[in-house]
């Protein structure tokens, strides 16, 4: 099966809001998506095409948030009558109402086992309740200002919170203290998104800007500018290697976490972007606007084609020597698809590169492919360029792809382009890599074993002989 | 900027006789932005009031609490109040407007000038009964004592009693022309750096009652712990920053 890595393609495009949309969520099980707007209406779009959609209509203002629970059986609703509805997406439209909050809720979270509910409002406040009847567990109160956006870890132990009060704070769910700020200088915070390892977080800033936060050292990683207008929205890719953000000026952007800059920059919207979204599994992501559209897009240049990958390193395994040596790295062979982002999604937990730190001038020994060690020059130069394309690819409906360019060639490919050929080689490299590590430790560990085998029976010999001499 | 014969309290908009049409700009942005923003807090005026979004004290004190500037230099009474009526005080809903213009309007008297302040009110007042307007009076002007000062005197004086007859929720703010006036009648260049606009340090003195005063009508108070965190030089980024 020879996959190639492709640009996104817009799939869907629902139309039925009547003012800005201001937040999209993909049912877990693939087969809606549901989507709040100022309109106060809660919109459930099905994905089979005969299918109608459904408006829910129960919000007396408007819709700020929308969270699919992770069963799919419900979805909560945040709005700026300070209530949060929990409907049942079906034709009837059930829900329940409680009031959340004492100003206009801004974002709702289910955690991942679906028993608990987050919610974040105007009024400084951050609540958590049960979902089962509601119930008000406790409250965070440490932010001086609006709380736009507040999200459970993916383990559910921690949350993230973002503020106009210029802070991004990280609160331990059971302690409920504050364990870290960060401070936004630049700007209010609108969106804060834990990445699927959960060892960062991203927000999204009035300034423009999207920052990535390692919460382990408490320190910033990555810090992108590309786009011109304050940033709405964010959402990660569930292998954590992407970052997709909506913006004010009319873009998505998708971001590249492992390279550190930017992949691709999407417009279709009229104006601002309000709200992105990644479908669980990664393979659709779909956007928001203030044209009160709602847009679904097929991810593409997510798939690669792991099966092959896994004999190819099958077969090195069995042909390896005990002890390998950076020489023994066997040349490249042409394959069609050698592609592995790292995603998670086939195996569980494959193995997970770190998000590149972009304070860190040192290139890391992983960044370099077995085939540019004669050529000694690491793969990305530019971290920061937003890359423009200008090769003539057939647009539609107003779609404006920029595809990675400026990746080294390193050998012909037949049915794929050179660069792209250039960065799957490039990743499988790396992977290799880790490979031959992992194996050349194991050697030395072997090989110090032994060593200390043979220590102890040295020592022992020369007591027993001292022994002995002392007779 | 405008003919002698347009009155301070007929709405008028601003003719672009320089040629790069700023004015109209700027008031299509304002209208915009009432589309897309939530803020709580409005001000709206002349120059006064649009320098103060450049100052310092604006992203320490005002913008934590969503405030959001209407103002454009030059602007006199009656092209305020055409931007009142033409789209900047629609869609929002703030909970405190705050309004400061007069200063500009060199051709009418201080009664006509008044009379447009008052026009201006009551206009805001229509268009957003709910929220708390403030007007403010006119800070003196020029080094020494001269005739600006003797008529912003009367139309302050004369503002402070006919605010009062505006039905709605409007307060008038008068401004103690002792806190830039010294005792020998000077102003200095250190609160009014030409002498009619202020620089950070007059724009302290000018607003801290303004803001106590917003701050009590929001029901908000902004932190004592924000005020000093001085994010000019990264001496005080790293002084502030939590360990």
């Amino acid at each position: 099966m020879t996959t190639a890595l492709e640009d996104p393609s817009l799939e869907r495009h629902f139309k039925g809001h009547r003012d800005t949309v201001t937040s999209v969520d993909f049912n877990p099980n693939m087969k809606q998506l549901a989507s709040g707007s100022m309109d106060s209406c809660l919109m459930v779009w099905n994905f089979k095409p005969q299918m109608r959609a459904y408006r829910f209509v129960g919000h007396k203002d408007a819709v700020m948030s929308v969270c699919f629970s992770p069963s799919g059986h419900l979805v909560a609703s945040a709005s700026r009558d300070k209530t949060v509805r929990l409907w049942i997406p079906s034709v009837k439209g059930e829900s329940t109402v409680f009031k959340a909050h004492t100003a206009t809720v801004r974002s709702v979270d289910f955690s991942s086992d679906g028993q608990t509910l987050l919610t974040a409002s105007d009024d400084k406040t951050i609540k958590l309740w049960t979902v089962h009847r509601q119930k008000f567990l406790f409250s965070l109160n440490q932010h001086m200002n609006w709380v736009r956006s507040a999200k459970f870890s993916p383990d559910g132990r921690l949350i993230v919170s973002g503020s106009d009060d210029k802070t991004v704070k990280l609160w331990d769910r059971n302690s409920k203290e504050c364990v870290h700020t960060f401070y936004e200088h630049g700007g209010f915070v609108n969106n804060v998104e834990f990445h699927p390892s959960g060892t960062c977080i991203a927000s999204a800033g009035t300034d423009s800007t999207v920052k990535v936060w390692d919460i382990r050292m408490n320190k910033l990683l990555q810090h992108y500018t590309a786009h011109s207008s304050a940033v709405n929205s964010l959402s990660f890719h569930s292998s954590g290697n992407y970052l997709l953000s909506g913006s004010d000026d009319g873009q998505l952007k998708v971001f590249d976490l492992l390279e550190g800059r930017l992949f691709y920059t999407l417009h279709g919207h009229q104006g601002p972007v309000t709200a992105v979204s990644f479908s669980r599994a990664g393979d659709y992501f779909a956007s928001g606007g203030s044209d009160e559209q709602v847009l679904v897009w097929k991810t593409n240049f997510d798939q690669m084609d792991f099966s092959e990958l896994l004999q190819s390193h099958k077969q090195r395994a069995s042909n390896s020597e005990p002890a390998p040596t950076v020489t023994d790295i066997p040349p490249k062979v042409p394959r069609p698809s050698s592609a592995s982002t790292t995603s998670s999604r086939a195996t569980g937990k494959g193995i997970r590169s770190e998000i590149k730190n972009m304070d860190d001038e040192v290139p890391e020994v992983t960044e370099i492919g077995p085939s540019m060690f004669s050529s000694n020059e690491p793969l990305s130069t530019n971290d920061d360029v937003e890359m423009r394309s200008s090769d003539g690819r057939p647009r539609s409906a107003g779609d404006d792809f920029q595809p990675k360019s400026t990746t080294q060639q390193l050998e012909q490919r037949t049915t794929i382009p050179p660069q792209l050929a250039g960065t799957l080689e490039h990743i499988v490299g790396q992977l290799d890599i880790l490979t031959q590590t992992v194996s050349l430790l194991e050697q030395r560990l072997t090989m110090t074993e032994d060593k200390l085998r043979e220590c102890l029976d040295n020592q022992q010999k020369i007591t027993s002989s001292m022994a002995q001499k002392d007779l | 900027m405008s003919s002698k014969s347009t009155p301070a309290d007929i709405p008028q908009p601003v003719n672009d006789i320089q040629g790069d049409d700023r004015w109209m700009s700027q008031h299509k942005r304002f209208v915009l932005s009432t589309k897309e923003g939530e803020p709580e807090v409005v001000f709206i005026g002349d120059s006064l009031i649009q320098q103060l979004s450049q100052t310092e004290l604006w992203n320490r004190m005002f913008e934590p609490l969503h405030c959001i500037n209407f103002g454009i230099g030059g602007d006199q009474t009656q092209h305020v109040l055409w931007r009142v009526q033409n789209g900047e005080m629609d869609c929002i809903t703030p909970k405190v407007i705050v309004l400061l213009v007069g200063t500009n309007n060199y051709d009418h008297k201080a009664e006509e000038v008044v009379d447009g302040i008052v026009a201006i009110a009551k206009c805001i007042t229509q268009k957003q009964p709910k929220a708390e307007l403030i007007v403010m009076g006119l800070p003196p002007r020029g080094e020494k004592p001269n005739k600006l000062r003797d008529k912003i005197a009367t139309i302050n004086a004369k503002l402070a009693v006919d605010i009062e007859k505006v039905p709605g929720n409007v307060t008038f703010l008068p401004i103690d022309p002792s806190l830039f006036v010294n005792s020998e009648g000077f102003i200095s260049h250190q609160d009014m750096y030409d002498y009619v606009h202020f620089t950070n340090k007059g724009y302290n003195k000018l607003f801290e009652q303004l803001l106590d005063l917003v701050q009590d009508l929001l029901h908000e108070f902004v932190k004592v712990e924000n005020t000093s965190q001085d994010t000019d030089s990264i001496a005080g980024e790293l002084a502030t920053r939590i360990p």
